[in-house]
C-alpha cells in the first residue's frame, strides 16, 4: 500500500475552521497557555481521546467528551499541564 | 423614578406601534426581532454588564426554554404558559449546574468554560432521541384561551412584556444591595470578597435571573417560529450576537442593549433584504447596470455578518463604552 495515497478525511468549506477553533483552544488550555511543549502534548492527548471516544463510545459524542475534558482541566488545573501558575 | 417613567413611556409607544404600521407582517416581524434581541441582550447585561461575567453560553438557556416548550407541547400537548414555566425551571437547573462549575474561574477562562458548557448542551440535544436531533421540532396549530397564536401580534406584545420586565428588573437591581454587590464584583473580585461579599452566591443569583429571562424568550421564540433546531436556538452564533448587541450599544447600562438591538437588527435586515442597494439605485446614486450596482445587488444581501464584524471592530477601537458612551461623560 502506498502511504502517500490521499484519502479525503476533511473537506474544505467556509465554516471548516469553526471545528478547529474551539478544539485548538481546548488543546492550548490543556497543555498550558503559552507553553509550546504543552500545545504539542495537549494536541496528542486530545487527538487520541477523540479517536478513542469515537471508537468505543460514538462519533456523535466525541466532541462532548473533549469539552468535558476541557472543563475538567479548567477546574482541576487551570494553568494546564505545562503552564506556569498564575492568573486563573 | 425618572428612568422607570421613561421605560413606561417607551413601552406605551412600542405597544401602539403595531396599530400605526398597520397590517404589514414584514415590519411587524422585524419589530418582534428587535424586541427579542433587545430583551436578550438586556438579560445578558444583568450578568455580563453589571456582574462583569462575560458569558458566551447564553444560547444554552435560550435553547433550554425553546426545547422544553416545544417538547412538552408536541408530546404532551400542555398549556403553552405551563411549558414556558417548565422551560424556566430547566434553564435554572442548567444555570445552577453551570454556575457551580464555571464561576470558580475568572476572566477569559470563565468565557471559555461557558462556551464549553453551551457546546456540551448543544451536542447533547443534537444526539439524544427525544429532542428530534438534527431534524428539529415542528409544531402545527397552536392556541391559548381562544387567542390566535398563528398571528404575530400576541408575540409582539409577549416580547414587549418580557423586555419591560427585564428592564424593570435591571433598574431594580441597579438600586438594590444586590446590584451594588454585583458592580463591586465587576470592578474587583478580590476586593469585593475581602469586604464580605459572597462571590459565588451573587454571581449565581445574577446568572439565574439572566437565564430565567433568556429561557422565557426562548419559549416565546419557539412558539412564534414554531420550528426549532439546534442551529437556530443553541448555536454559538446566537450567544455571540447577544453579546455584540450589548457591547455595541453599551455594556453595563440600562439602555445600551436596547439601543444596540434597535440599531443592529434593522441594519442586518436591511442588508439581508437589500433595501440599501435598492435605495441607492432608486435615487440614481448608483446605476443599476453599472459594476457597483450589480456588485451591491449580488453581494450586499449576504454581507450583514461582515458589516456586523466591521462595526464591532470600529466600536472596540473608537467606542469602548458603546454607542451610549458617546452621550455620557466619563466619570
Amino acid at each position: 500500500m502506498r502511504l502517500n495515497t490521499s484519502i479525503p478525511v476533511l473537506k474544505i468549506l467556509l465554516m471548516a475552521g469553526h471545528t478547529f477553533l474551539l478544539k485548538a483552544f481546548t488543546i492550548c488550555v490543556l497543555g498550558g497557555l503559552g507553553s509550546v511543549i504543552g500545545a504539542g502534548v495537549g494536541g496528542v492527548i486530545i487527538g487520541v481521546v477523540e479517536s478513542m471516544a469515537s471508537t468505543y463510545l460514538s462519533s456523535d459524542w466525541k466532541d462532548v467528551v473533549v469539552f468535558i475534558i476541557f472543563l475538567a482541566v479548567l477546574l482541576l488545573r487551570p494553568q494546564g499541564l505545562f503552564g506556569k501558575k498564575g492568573e486563573q | 423614578m425618572k428612568q422607570s417613567a421613561i421605560i413606561v413611556i417607551i413601552a406605551a409607544v412600542a405597544a401602539l406601534l403595531p396599530l400605526m404600521t398597520g397590517e404589514n407582517p414584514y415590519v411587524l416581524g422585524v419589530m418582534i426581532s428587535v424586541l427579542m434581541m433587545a430583551a436578550l441582550s438586556s438579560a445578558w447585561n444583568i450578568l455580563g454588564g453589571y456582574a462583569g461575567q462575560y458569558s458566551f453560553g447564553h444560547a444554552a438557556y435560550f435553547g433550554a426554554g425553546a426545547y422544553t416548550t416545544m417538547i412538552l407541547i408536541s408530546t404532551f400537548n400542555v398549556n403553552p404558559l405551563v411549558s414556558m414555566a417548565a422551560g424556566i425551571i430547566i434553564a435554572c437547573i442548567i444555570a445552577l449546574i453551570t454556575g457551580s462549575i464555571v464561576f470558580r474561574l475568572r476572566g477569559h477562562y470563565f468565557g471559555l468554560a461557558s462556551i464549553a458548557v453551551a457546546e456540551i448542551v448543544r451536542l447533547s440535544v443534537l444526539n439524544v432521541d427525544f429532542s428530534g436531533g438534527a431534524q428539529g421540532i415542528l409544531l402545527s396549530d397552536l392556541s391559548l384561551w381562544g387567542l390566535d397564536l398563528n398571528s404575530k401580534n400576541p408575540f409582539y406584545y409577549g416580547m414587549l412584556i418580557v423586555l419591560v420586565v427585564t428592564l424593570g428588573i435591571t433598574l431594580y437591581l441597579r438600586r438594590s444591595k444586590t446590584g451594588f454587590y454585583l458592580q463591586a464584583i465587576r470592578e474587583d473580585q478580590d476586593a469585593a470578597a475581602s469586604l464580605g461579599i459572597n462571590l459565588s452566591f451573587y454571581k449565581n443569583k445574577a446568572l439565574l435571573i439572566s437565564a430565567a429571562l433568556t429561557s422565557v424568550l426562548g419559549s416565546l421564540y419557539a412558539l412564534y417560529i414554531r420550528f426549532i433546531d439546534t442551529s437556530a436556538v443553541l448555536d454559538l452564533r446566537l450567544s455571540i450576537e447577544i453579546i455584540l448587541t450589548a457591547i455595541i450599544g453599551g455594556v453595563g447600562t440600562l439602555w445600551g442593549p436596547v439601543l444596540g438591538a434597535v440599531l443592529l437588527v434593522p441594519l442586518a435586515e436591511m442588508l439581508r433584504s437589500n433595501v440599501i442597494g435598492e435605495t441607492l439605485v432608486k435615487h440614481g446614486i448608483v446605476s443599476e447596470t453599472s459594476g457597483l450596482g450589480l456588485f451591491l445587488k449580488d453581494n450586499l444581501a449576504h454581507a450583514h455578518v461582515l458589516v456586523y464584524g466591521i462595526i464591532t471592530v470600529l466600536c472596540i477601537l473608537f467606542l469602548p463604552k458603546g454607542i451610549l458612551g458617546l452621550f455620557r461623560r466619563t466619570k
